[in-house]
């Protein structure tokens, strides 16, 4: 079957129109350029309906799935058309028609009036536009934001740069550019940036670090410093760093790499051992002998020592102190621990074990004359002992020579079988008498108790002298602080020394035991932070334990 | 199957960006910075770099998505990669700073390098959002073809309006002409209640009157009434339309400027760290 489509044009008052006669029974209506009847328009869907014309010209507009059209007036999805019939489908009225020859006809006009456009224009002019159409603009923005960026952080700033004066907008413009506060000690120079700064892109600030610190520019311990550096190709930027906000204020580098930039090799001239990062630390090296010919000790790593040192130490037992129930001088019980002896100041540097502190409380060498009355001997200078003791003696009122109070059998001659003194021997005078207790003291029951008695012959009237104690700092390069391990129990650290019998055993943490526990650097979650400074303290002296010169102590002779 | 910009390649750019600031974070922690972790340590200076070069590509997104015959990469996978590296981007500027933060010019490259990731954030869920929501109100309609539909029902009020009465003619014309959808910027972002006009709802209460007093109108006003309660209807999607579209679209009045004021200051931190030697 045939239909014409009348489309329909208005220009102005005009009214034009276009025949297209398409032929079939079944037509597709829709804004797809498939369709059999094309309705180009934004409201129409791309299938929008289906016209169907039976045999008798019956026309039936069914709406595709979702869509609907209006039928006189009444929206709806399926409607029988009949001559005259209004259909709207978005902006298109469709009008069916039958021409004299009994064609239908389909006029189709698209409403499109100034009128309803001047109205959707209206609406849309009341109608918010969105953000693409407002007078916001990402470009302009983006350079108002970027440009206020520049203009305060970096005009500003610098537009105050070469101003002397000093003012609020001075102040804040270098604390823009500043990365870090000053340490302080140059924190009055925070408030312009050309005190130290005076060149830009130059890092070397040595001139105006020499500004203020000339004189004092050989502060490194050049002598330690020169054989091995260029002390004058260096910048003070080498060493000390600032803008860091560092909690100790601290500006000189501490860092291992500053360090293992020299002692990562093999320094010249130098036993020092080459240590690139505390996790490849040597072993830690202890005295054990006295370097022949010249000061100082000869070191072994301590994982070497095999109890084999040839130092003159005291000799002290660990083990019957600690954990045992020892008996003092007044005859009372007390248990010692390591903190009875080994006691640390607040700073935590530990003290030195000190006869009168710490042994004169259960080692007193006294003599008691015949009123019970003690005399107490001194330690330290053996003359003085064998002057008491003579004296004692001198004074037979001390003691009664026939009593059988006195023990003859304590008194014996060293080296000899404890022989006791004949009673004639005893009563021959009261020096043979002052001998033996001299002796007795010396080599049983007093000084060689803890010290070694070596012979001295030249001296006649008492051959003898106390071997002198070396003062030994066993890890004399480094430093240590008890105080940080506070909360340990010292054997953690000190092995074995509770079951320690001599002195030979040094009981002194290895490398090892301290990596442990720290990492080289600053740490990480697992270890505990220690850079070379956390030991060591740069370019000084061995730390060592020098004799006190005001009271000598070595080689005390007795006379 | 389709490859969203999320889980393209099955999370492939995830991965990396996983990857790289896991192992920047390894790096970061068993670091031996001095005196503290800073940017200027070596890690410091790598993670600036990288951090500046993430940047720069990032923001080349806003180029790339512009050339449709581009032949690096397609865009879903730039999008996708400039998601997961932005993210990291948090992770590598926080470690370049070292945690050491104050008011200068080299926060503030952190601080805006936070507000452009974080907004970036927000439009990862917004386009993940909205365009659904933009879809299942609008149908097959655009808004466009909506203000056709409202004219339409306008014109065709007006003509039945017409026919009954010129006061209701008068009142249906003064009701078109106030019509209006303008939300307020704050409303378009924040506010989820439904669009509301009191003089349609009010005009719609005195046609549902006539048409009980006015029987010999009442198949018109009844009409009348249809077509006024759905141009209502229509006026709610637009102003949903409008605020979906606003909500899909704000963050990047923030984003991009953001990028670029970044950008500046990034420029700066690098030239004054350079000027100073710090």
């Amino acid at each position: 079957m045939e239909i014409i489509l009348r489309k329909k044009k208005q220009v102005k008052d005009i009214i034009s129109h276009k025949d297209l006669k398409i032929s079939g029974s079944r037509f597709r209506l829709g804004r797809g350029a498939d369709q059999d009847i094309h309705l180009p328009n934004s409201r129409v869907a791309l299938e929008h309906a289906i016209l169907e014309i039976d045999k008798n010209d019956t026309l039936t507009l069914t709406a595709t799935e979702n869509h609907s059209f209006i039928h006189n007036n009444i929206t709806t999805t399926k409607a029988q058309l009949s001559e005259e019939d209004s259909i709207q489908i978005g902006g298109f009225f469709i009008t069916p028609k039958y021409s004299s020859d009994g064609l239908v006809i389909l006029e189709i006009f698209e409403k499109f009036t100034d009128q309803t456009k001047a109205m959707k224009q209206e609406l849309i002019d009341r109608t918010s536009r969105g953000l693409e159409n407002s007078f916001l603009s990402k470009r302009l923005l983006a350079f108002g934001i970027s440009l206020s960026v520049i203009l305060v952080a970096l005009i500003f700033p610098f537009s105050y740069l070469e101003k002397k004066e000093q003012s609020t907008l001075k102040d804040v413009s270098n604390h823009i550019l500043m990365p870090g506060s000053l340490s302080i000690h140059h924190s009055e120079f925070s408030s312009d940036c050309t005190n130290c700064h005076e060149g830009a892109f130059d890092s070397n600030l040595t001139e105006a670090c020499k500004s203020c610190h000339e004189g004092n520019m050989d502060h490194a311990g050049s002598s330690h410093v020169s054989f091995n550096l260029e002390m004058e190709s260096m910048e003070c930027t080498s060493c000390h760093w600032e803008h860091h906000n560092t909690e100790t204020n601290a500006i000189s580098r501490q860092d291992e790499g500053f360090c293992a930039d020299c002692h990562g090799a093999e320094i010249a001239n130098s036993e020092l051992l080459i240590v690139k990062r505390f996790k490849k630390h040597p072993q830690f090296r202890v005295p054990y002998k006295k370097r022949q010919g010249e000061d100082g000790y000869d070191l072994i790593p301590i994982s070497d020592y095999q109890q084999n040192s040839e130092l003159s130490m005291i000799r002290f037992p660990h083990s019957s102190h600690l954990d045992n129930k020892l008996q003092n001088n007044l005859g009372q019980e007390t248990e010692l621990e390591c903190n009875y002896c080994h006691v640390s100041d607040a700073a935590g540097e530990m003290n030195k074990v000190s006869y009168e502190e710490h042994c004169d409380s259960c080692h007193q060498i006294e003599l008691t004359n015949n009123s019970s009355e003690k005399l107490v001997l001194p330690h330290k200078y053996l003359r003085e002992v064998v002057t008491k003791v003579n004296e004692f003696y001198k004074d037979e009122s001390n003691f009664d020579v026939t009593s059988s109070n006195i023990d003859s059998t304590s008194l014996v001659i060293p080296g000899s079988q404890r022989v006791p003194l004949t009673v004639g021997d005893r009563n021959l005078n009261y020096q043979n008498l002052a001998d033996a207790k001299l002796q007795e003291i010396v080599f049983y029951t007093g000084c060689n108790t803890c010290h070694n008695v070596v012979p001295d012959f030249e001296q006649t009237n008492f051959p003898w002298k106390i071997q002198s104690v070396d003062p030994v700092n066993w890890y004399s390069k480094a430093l240590f602080n008890h105080k940080a391990h506070e909360g340990q129990e010292c054997a953690e650290c000190h092995k074995g020394i509770e079951q320690s019998n001599s002195s030979l055993d040094i009981n002194l943490p290895n490398v090892e035991y301290c990596q442990s526990c720290h990492l080289g650097g600053w740490g990480s979650p697992l270890k505990t932070a220690s850079t070379c400074v956390t030991c060591h303290i740069f370019h000084i002296d061995p730390v060592t334990v020098e004799p006190e010169q005001d009271e000598p102590y070595q080689e005390t002779r007795a006379h | 199957m389709h490859d969203s910009f999320v889980t393209y390649k099955n999370f492939y750019f995830l991965k990396v960006a996983s990857a790289l600031t896991a192992v920047l974070v390894i790096f970061y922690l068993f670091h031996d910075a001095y005196p503290e972790p800073n940017g200027g340590s070596w890690l410091g200076y790598l993670l600036g770099i990288l951090g500046a070069v993430i940047l720069i590509w990032l923001s080349l997104l806003g180029i790339r998505k512009r050339r449709y015959r581009s032949s690096q990469g397609n865009t879903v996978s730039w999008v996708s990669a400039h998601i997961y590296l932005g993210s990291a981007l948090i992770i590598i500027t926080t470690l370049h700073s070292g945690f050491q933060f104050a008011l200068n010019i080299h926060f503030l490259g952190y601080f805006l390098t936070l507000l452009v990731v974080l907004t970036g954030f927000y439009g990862l869920y917004a386009y993940s959002v909205y365009p659904d929501k933009i879809t299942a109100n609008c149908g097959d309609l655009t808004r466009d073809t909506m203000f056709d539909e409202v004219i339409d029902l306008d014109e065709r009020s007006l003509a039945v309006a017409e026919s009954i009465s010129a006061d209701l003619y008068a009142q249906i014309l003064e009701l078109i002409e106030s019509c209006k959808v303008k939300p307020s910027l704050f409303r378009q972002i924040f506010s989820n209640s439904d669009y509301k006009n009191e003089n349609l709802e009010s005009l719609v209460n005195r046609i549902i009157d006539s048409i009980n007093s006015d029987h010999g109108n009442r198949d018109k006003l009844s009409l009348l009434h249809d077509f006024i309660l759905e141009k209502y209807a229509l006026l709610k999607r637009i102003d949903w339309d409008i605020r979906y579209n606003c909500r899909l679209n704000w963050w990047l009045y923030l984003h991009v400027p953001l990028t670029l004021a970044l950008i500046a200051a990034v420029s700066i931190h690098v030239f004054i760290i350079f000027y100073y030697w710090w």
